[in-house]
């Protein structure tokens, strides 16, 4: 029996475990998931976050079992109801005391839940075509929507809080109508499931179902009762609003995935929900929209001359006749009825059209803007004055309206003043036609005689689960205004969108259920001040599109476009004022999946936060200390791992949080910006701090070879469609460098942009040459940081000018340690150098008897002596004077190349020349030795263990590096 | 009379100084510059401070108390014969030990303190001359095996006195079995509780029972290196244990080669730079190597792998100075005192809302009561006691009823509370026991060290829903939450810190559960004590217009004129009840409701 | 006041005090004792040299200076008044002394040095003299059994005795 192994029992079973082993490292290996935000292979166990607790029997209190070792018949039990409401609690505190969004309130907002932050991110970097395929991957109609769309977005924007909102909706339109222009993307479709879905109604929601469940494979029936599709959008939304030739490309980008059209097949009339599932449908959606104006329900409406207000646009949509006289009457206040005097303006010159409602302006509760539009164009609003019979005349026509004078009272249900009569006030306004647009509703009727009985609401909706949009009848579906009530145009795609998700998991099967995410918000616009944002960010005025004059608007029939879009300058500008609230580590946070997971929340603990500034000062890293949980990795991984000193723990009790050196920049303590701390934080409290570019999109993930010097660190990489990297990072098992990248690695993809083009001159080269030619027997010195093949080719110039290398040491650590960074387990730079002949640099060393001195990329601090000569090849000060100095990019500034899954060497950002020479090519150059063969017989004895993660992709960077060594 | 034969001895400790001590020092110079004048540490009666003891020729002791340099005149002519006997100043004699200093002391049975007020702690001859030195002498120079000297610390029954009570010879053991090249062996005189102060008074008054107790468990253990991590906020302390490590060290009790034997024991004073937590052994153990005073996970115990990865025991200053008298006089003899499962004295620091505070040590098994009636003489202002906090932030609350606990571990645990380092803190009817689980609270919050979350956050938490309580705003769902919170708190942070920082919510919520409640439904505070929830209005009958109060009141929330009767009222509005103007008022004019 | 007190660090007898006290790790405790003993508070330059010439990081060194109460960032009036918050000065009224105090200073809101750099006013937990509550400690000077009014005027005739104007 082996000596290591003990028995224990976990969970009520008796298992096996090491001896040495934790309780986490156990539950692992057995396949229990215990939570943590502390712990990493890579650093000793800290027991910090606590959220890791497990039952140990006999114990006086909960264990955490990131560090706690299993001993002889332990009886462990990770998912107890006390653990678990321990580790709930444990969420709440630390919740209690997590500020930030995790999500943009634009797309908390949104009722399709756009990724906004994300497109206007994308539209920032001129990246038009990844800007629409986000947009689509939760919104089929981003046309439709960019153009009308209330944008309850807007109204919640950060940006507000800075100067103005950013104007979202019309970066969505830009985005669209460039999709259009430049061949309207369409998404892939997954191969065909051989189900049948049919949807019934031909409107946002309809098209909206349809567009997602072609992507998922399954074959649409699409019925409209009506010629045309579009439903509301073309039948209710005037084209001077929403162009048709524009609706029409955006509809075609749908029904051209796939999708089977049957137009002019109403419900009820032509066919049954039972017919459907008769033709083999095996999921119906009912998507009928709205249809029905509701009633005034005053004296005499039935007559002719009164029309609805959808009703009356659908007429005229149609070409259906209208007898509309001279003088035209709009009872409501409602965007209905702002399209509807608009269009009733436009059914002869110089119609006399009257907008009648029963409250005032201030309640009125249409867009501003349409307001605003519809009183230029000429349509006279009456406001305080409210229906009370429809005045017959001798022709059994409608002749006038008895109006009534309101008042407005006390505040009803909704907060609004409700109108009350004046008494006496009744007056006759004469007419010629009257349209009451006060509200639509669904028309039920047409369910009313099918087999299938579907359960109707006194609001005569569908009765349904709006979380998933089932029915009371399994297999039928139901989204849109007949189910929801009416509403805006992007609660409909939205309802569409889940309609054809749930849809998809019925056919498959599966239980129809969506897990909502955890998010935490710093609150809605109105609970928060100025001071909150506006100091970080520089005022900037927000784009406007442009709208023509009234009398342009309504020239020629008035059915031209009445606005224009942004053009692409003024997109890419108003995109960049987006301040990019919502959390960039909101696709990788641990804190949110488990919040999620335990169904924790910051309102439960409630108590005073921490909520220190945003520290932006470096450049490349951001630190958000109001997300801080004080889990202390970014510390250890910092002083344990790579053995810097950058950030420190300060102050103790509640008011600990982390912060870098005596709170100075980054960028002034040892940080050597290998963002580390990056990765290994669970919150999104260190964060790259290129924003925009780096973006807040879940792109394609990749498991590559950096390629920034040739000791082969595997990288994590993701991307925009494999054509821009957005972020690269350390892969935690990695066997070359223990998990541990390097500035290089890590940030060079982002600095390519900043990419200096400092050219060597010929002559500067020719002077340093002649320098070098004159050296006996020089000093060479090198920083260990530079890359292997660099150290190699000072190594043989030293060899050749029988001269002496020297690398610098660092006095702050001893041994093995005192160059880390060691890429190769065990290895360091150092041990390279040394083999080579290299020789330490102190203080101490005396190199009087050196004749010259070559410096790569190494600061002095001990001075030379002032008569030799000194060659330079650095792109940073030295500490001496140089009498001849290249300039030389580092790595991070050089050009590289990254593999993607497919093994394919990809060029990073090609339009970036490099014409730089790296040091062993200047070396080569200066002194004609040949830097790079037979270097990789000294890597290879460096090569102590294989490589083991993603064998092709790292393999094959290896043989290529190889391959430029001269192998 | 000649003073030559009077031998005067002044108490010194710190509370005597901020009695002052040093002037009536220099009076007794000034006035009988031949007499013998000693000053030695703190007796223990910090009430009755300055306190000096004169032995006369006759060797009859007269020990006087609240003393000012105006009264040495008085005293010393009675000695010189010359006048009567300043009964008002007397608080024993020789003759008379039925008074109230003479009781105060009898009851107590002092070996941790045997020394502490009877000799100059600066002076390692007067130790020696009281039989100090001579149980490790006797160790050394009989070769006694380390075990042996383990086993009659088994045999005494000792239990850590810093708070956890843990049997000091088990973790003896531990250490003495670990492997290590090298041992430390460390004293705990990080005394972080506030309310404790026996700790002080054992390195001020009597440093050297402390270093020999040291060096006792630094021969048992194998220890060859030690600290002493003392407080910073204890000048004195540091200042007098310097002192004896030097004497020491000069006379070969300290250093390598100890009285010509093997055993070598270094050792350093490291000076705690103000850390509660530092009471946590790994804490201090972190401290010491010069980082954050943050605990981390144990096992590993420190007795297996502490300072500098090397085993290392933790050992209370109390314990310590125990020690040699254990040595000296056999474990058995020790053993005597105290009950069944806690052998022996304790010592207890006497504070809050009691007459005569100061520093008593008891066997084990004396009632809560006796120690506070009986000796510490009840509340300070003669009203009811209401209850007792024992063992500091981390102990809890024992209410009246239970005052005829027996002192022991397992009796006190049993209450909720704990023994702790022996701070008792008296609480009368002017205390509210919601007020104080706040403050509490409060102090936990700020000595968390900031590591694990539930300390971190949720002791914050607790004090806000606390504080919410005290101002009037709680709710019954609040009281539910604090309870909730206190019980995970306890289960699920890193160090004792955390585990125990919930202890004073939950003992006041066990036995005075009706305050929370009545702060919550009634808005109410019985003790006066919460600002929000009290008023302070001036009863014109008893006021007699003398103006203090008006002057007194930090925010002008007096008016009145002067001499004229009945004209002092105070603004509700502006008042912000601090309560200057009661402590101020000479007629009791100013009523608290 | 801080700049100058920064170029009064000598930092020769800094270097002194690495050399006495080490350069290890478990140096920065006794080190940082040193410099604040000195200065009154440890001078950001005090604690550069250290770090340049010992093996403790301004990670270590940062966090320790930030952790222990007994550290100060800032400096210190030329007079130190702490009251005591222990449980027996809390009970007896501690709180008292403060509005006395705070109300004899002035000291302007979210500081704790008078403007005139004569007083620095702290709370402290414990200063160990809880039979003497409440207590509070004047530049080591400790007075107990203190009332708000009697505090008020121990204040008053340190001032005096001292030469210092209060406020």
């Amino acid at each position: 029996m082996s000596d290591n192994k003990i028995d224990i029992n976990f969970n009520g079973k008796i298992i096996k475990a090491e001896k040495d082993q934790t309780i986490l490292e156990v539950a692992r290996q057995q396949g229990v998931d215990i939570p943590t935000l502390c712990y990493d292979d890579r650093m000793k166990p800290f027991a910090s976050c606590f959220i890791c607790v497990v039952e140990v029997k006999g114990a006086r209190t909960l264990v955490p079992a990131c560090s706690t070792k299993v001993a002889p018949n332990m009886e462990v039990q990770t998912n107890s109801e006390k653990v678990m409401s321990t580790r709930k609690m444990c969420l709440d505190l630390m919740l209690s005391n997590h500020s930030g969004d995790c999500l943009a309130p634009c797309k908390v907002h949104c009722p399709a839940a756009t990724d906004v932050q994300g497109y206007v991110a994308h539209i920032a970097n001129g990246d038009f075509v990844s800007a629409i395929k986000l947009i689509k991957s939760r919104l089929a109609l981003p046309l439709v929507c960019g153009t009308i769309c209330p944008n309850p977005c807007e109204n919640e924007c950060r940006r507000g809080l800075v100067d103005e909102p950013i104007a979202i909706r019309a970066l969505k339109r830009f985005a669209s109508e460039y999709d259009i222009q430049a061949g309207p993307f369409l998404p892939e479709c997954k191969k065909e499931s051989g189900k049948k879905v049919a949807i019934v109604g031909g409107g946002p929601a309809g098209l909206s179902a349809a567009f997602y469940l072609r992507q998922h494979g399954h074959a649409v029936d699409l019925y409209e009762a009506l010629p045309q599709l579009g439903g509301m959008v073309r039948y209710g939304i005037p084209k001077f609003r929403l162009p048709w030739n524009k609706l029409d490309s955006e509809i075609k980008s749908i029904i051209d995935l796939g999708v089977k059209v049957h137009t002019n097949k109403r419900l009820g009339t032509d066919f049954s929900i039972a017919d459907l599932q008769k033709k083999g449908a095996d999921a119906v959606l009912i998507a009928i929209g709205a249809q029905v104006s509701k009633p005034m329900g005053i004296e005499n409406e039935q007559v002719d001359g009164i029309l609805g207000g959808v009703e009356f646009l659908r007429k005229v949509v149609l070409g259906e006749k209208i007898k509309h006289g001279r003088k035209v009457a709009v009872v409501g206040g409602g965007d209905v009825a702002m399209d509807c005097a608009r269009v009733a303006k436009r059914l002869a010159p110089n119609m006399d059209v009257h907008l009648l409602y029963r409250r005032t302006q201030q309640e009125m509760p249409a867009l501003k803007h349409e307001q605003e539009e519809c009183h230029e164009e000429g349509v006279h609003f009456q406001f305080l004055t409210a229906p009370k019979a429809v005045v017959v005349g001798s022709d059994g026509r409608a002749r006038a309206l008895k109006v009534a004078q309101m008042r407005l009272g006390a505040p009803d249900a909704s907060g609004r003043r409700r109108p009350e009569e004046v008494p006496g006030s009744e007056k006759d306004l004469d007419f010629d036609l009257i349209i009451s647009a006060i509200g639509q509703d669904p028309e039920v009727a047409c369910l009313e005689k099918d087999p299938i009985k579907l359960e109707t609401t006194k609001w005569k909706t569908v009765v349904y689960d709006n979380k998933n949009m089932t029915t009371k009848v399994p297999g039928i579906f139901t989204a849109g205004d007949c189910s929801f009530g009416p509403n805006t145009v992007v609660q409909a795609c939205a309802e569409g969108k889940i309609a054809a998700d749930a849809i998809s998991l019925y056919l498959n099967g599966a239980d129809i259920k969506f897990r909502e995410e955890y998010r935490i918000s710093k609150g809605r616009i109105k609970e928060l001040e100025r001071e909150d944002f506006a100091p970080r960010f520089e005022q900037k005025k927000r784009q406007k599109e442009i709208i023509y004059k009234a009398d342009k608007r309504l020239a020629n029939g008035g059915y031209a476009p009445i606005n224009e879009s942004l053009t692409q300058i003024q997109s890419m500008a108003e995109a960049s004022r987006c301040i990019e609230c919502g959390c960039s580590a909101r696709f990788n946070c641990s804190l949110r999946d488990y919040s999620t997971e335990y169904g924790a929340c910051e309102t439960i603990m409630p108590g005073k936060k921490n909520q220190p500034e945003i520290d932006k000062r470096h450049p490349l890293i951001r630190f958000e200390g109001e997300k801080c949980i004080n889990c202390g990795s970014c510390v250890r991984v910092c002083n344990e791992v790579r053995q810097i000193s950058a950030l420190s723990f300060v102050d103790r009790g509640f008011k600990t949080h982390i912060a870098p050196n005596f709170e100075r920049p980054l960028q002034a303590t040892d940080c050597d910006a290998c963002g580390m701390c990056i990765d290994v934080c669970p919150t999104g409290t260190i964060v790259m701090n290129h924003s925009k570019y780096e973006g807040v999109w879940e792109g394609p993930k990749a498991i590559t070879t950096c390629t920034a010097c040739g000791r082969g660190c595997a990288l994590q990489v993701s991307s925009v469609d494999e054509k821009k990297i957005i972020k690269a990072s350390s892969v935690a098992n990695d066997k070359v460098n223990g998990g541990v990248i390097c500035k290089e690695g890590r940030f060079s993809y982002a600095l390519l942009k900043y990419k200096l083009n400092k050219e060597n001159s010929n002559k500067s080269i020719s002077h340093a040459k002649k320098l070098i030619t004159k050296m006996k027997k020089p000093a060479i010195f090198v920083s260990p940081w530079l890359a292997l093949e660099d150290l190699a080719a000072a190594g043989k110039l030293a060899q050749k000018l029988k001269g002496t290398l020297f690398y610098l040491t660092d006095p702050k650590r001893k041994g093995k340690e005192k160059h880390l960074f060691a890429k190769l387990p065990g290895v360091t730079n150092v041990a390279f150098l040394e083999k080579i002949g290299a020789k330490p640099a102190n203080t101490k060393t005396n190199f009087n008897k050196a004749d010259g001195a070559i410096i790569l990329g190494a600061y002095l601090s001990k001075k030379l002596p002032r008569s030799i000569p000194v060659v330079a090849i650095s792109n940073f000060a030295i500490g001496t004077k140089a009498h001849s100095y290249l300039h030389h990019l580092d790595q991070l500034e050089r050009n590289g190349s990254f593999l993607n899954v497919d093994g394919v060497v990809r060029p990073l950002a090609s339009d970036i020349k490099s014409s730089q020479p790296t040091i062993a090519e200047l070396l080569a150059k200066l002194s004609g030795i040949d830097a790079t063969s037979g270097i990789s017989k000294e890597v290879s004895k460096l090569k102590v263990k294989k490589a083991i993660v993603a064998p092709d992709a790292r393999e094959m960077a290896f043989a290529k590096y190889l391959h430029k060594m001269g192998l | 009379m000649s003073d030559q034969n009077l031998e005067i001895i002044v108490g010194e400790g710190t509370c005597g100084k901020a009695a002052g001590s040093l002037a009536v020092l220099e009076a007794f110079k000034n006035l009988a510059p031949t007499a013998k004048i000693r000053s030695v540490g703190c007796v223990g009666m910090c009430h009755q401070e300055v306190i000096a003891e004169i032995i006369d020729g006759a060797k009859k002791s007269f020990m006087y108390g609240k003393l000012a340099p105006k009264n040495i005149q008085q005293i010393l002519d009675f000695h010189r014969g010359s006048g009567a006997l300043p009964t008002a100043l007397l608080l024993s004699s020789t003759d008379s030990p039925q008074l109230e200093g003479g009781l105060y002391l009898k009851r107590q049975t002092r070996i941790a303190l045997r020394n502490v007020g009877m000799l100059d702690p600066t002076s390692i001859d007067e130790y020696i001359a009281r039989g100090g030195y001579e149980a490790i002498s006797k160790i050394i120079k009989s070769k006694m095996a380390a075990e042996k000297v383990i086993e009659e610390v088994k045999i005494s029954g000792m239990r850590g006195r810093g708070g956890a009570g843990f049997p000091t010879h088990m973790k003896w053991t531990f250490a003495r079995g670990a492997e290590g090249k090298k041992k430390y062996l460390i004293c705990n005189g990080d005394e972080g509780d506030p309310g404790a102060f026996m700790d002080r008074s054992l390195l001020e008054g009597d440093p050297h029972s402390v270093l020999e107790g040291m060096l006792i468990a630094a021969y048992a253990i194998g220890a060859s290196d030690g600290y002493a991590y003392i407080r910073a906020e204890y000048p004195l302390a540091v200042k007098n244990f310097g002192i004896a490590i030097e004497a020491a060290k000069a006379r070969g009790f300290l250093g390598s080669k100890i009285l010509g034997s093997n055993f070598s024991f270094n050792l350093k004073i490291k000076q705690g730079a103000g850390a509660f937590v530092c009471g946590e052994e790994t804490a201090l153990i972190a401290s010491i190597e010069g980082q954050r005073g943050m605990p981390r996970i144990r096992p590993p115990f420190p007795a297996i792998k502490g300072l500098f990865e090397s085993p290392t025991i933790i050992n209370n200053v109390e314990t310590l100075a125990n020690l040699p008298w254990i040595l000296a006089k056999g474990g058995s003899e020790y053993a005597k005192y105290g009950t069944e499962e806690s052998r022996g004295t304790k010592v207890f620091a006497l504070a809050g809302a009691i007459k005569k505070g100061g520093l008593v040590e008891v066997p084990m098994g004396m009632k809560i009561r006796e120690v506070l009636e009986e000796i510490g003489g009840g509340s300070h202002d003669g009203s009811k006691l209401k209850a007792v906090q024992l063992g500091g932030p981390s102990g809890g609350c024992v209410p009246e009823a239970l005052f005829d606990t027996p002192i022991g571990y397992a009796t006190i645990n049993a209450t909720g509370a704990i023994m702790g380092s022996g701070g008792m803190i008296v609480m009368n009817e002017k205390t509210c026991m919601v007020d104080l689980a706040r403050y509490f609270l409060e102090f936990t919050q700020l000595e968390s060290c900031g590591k694990c979350t539930f300390c971190r956050i949720g002791t914050l938490r607790m004090k806000e829903l606390l504080t919410k309580i005290c101002d009037g705003e709680g709710t019954m769902e609040d009281l539910g939450k604090l309870e909730d919170l206190a019980e995970k708190i306890k289960t699920s942070s890193l160090c004792g810190l955390g585990q125990t920082a919930p202890n004073p919510v939950l003992t006041t919520l066990k036995y005075f559960k009706e305050e929370y409640i009545e702060h919550i439904k009634d808005r109410k505070c019985r003790a006066g004590v919460c600002k929000k929830l009290i008023t302070h209005e001036i009863m014109s009958d008893k006021c007699t217009a003398c103006s203090i109060c008006k002057k007194a009141c930090p925010v002008g929330a007096i008016s009145g004129t002067p001499k004229q009767l009945g004209s002092f009222v105070i603004d509700k509005k502006v008042c912000i009840n601090c309560g200057m103007c009661l402590e101020v008022c000479r007629t009791d004019a100013i009523r608290v409701f | 006041m801080e700049k100058s007190l920064e170029a009064n660090v000598d930092p020769s007898l800094i270097l002194q005090w690495i050399k006495k006290i080490g350069t290890e790790p478990s140096a920065t405790v006794p080190l940082l004792q040193e410099i604040q003993s000195t200065y009154g508070y440890l001078p950001q330059k005090a604690m550069d040299l250290v770090v340049e010439n010992s093996q403790i990081t301004g990670s270590q060194l940062y966090g320790v200076a930030t952790f222990y109460s007994q550290f100060r960032l800032k400096p210190v009036g030329r007079h130190l008044i702490k009251i005591c918050h222990g449980t027996a000065c809390h009970v007896r009224g501690a709180d008292k002394l403060n509005t006395a105090i705070t109300n004899d200073l002035k000291i302007p809101k979210g500081q704790d040095t008078t403007n005139n750099g004569a007083y620095t006013l702290n709370d402290v937990a414990c200063v160990g003299c809880c039979s003497l509550a409440p207590v509070m400690v004047i530049d080591n000077e400790v007075y107990g059994e203190l009332t708000g009014a009697s505090a008020s005027k121990t204040l008053s005739r340190h001032a005096k005795n001292s030469n210092e104007t209060i406020k």
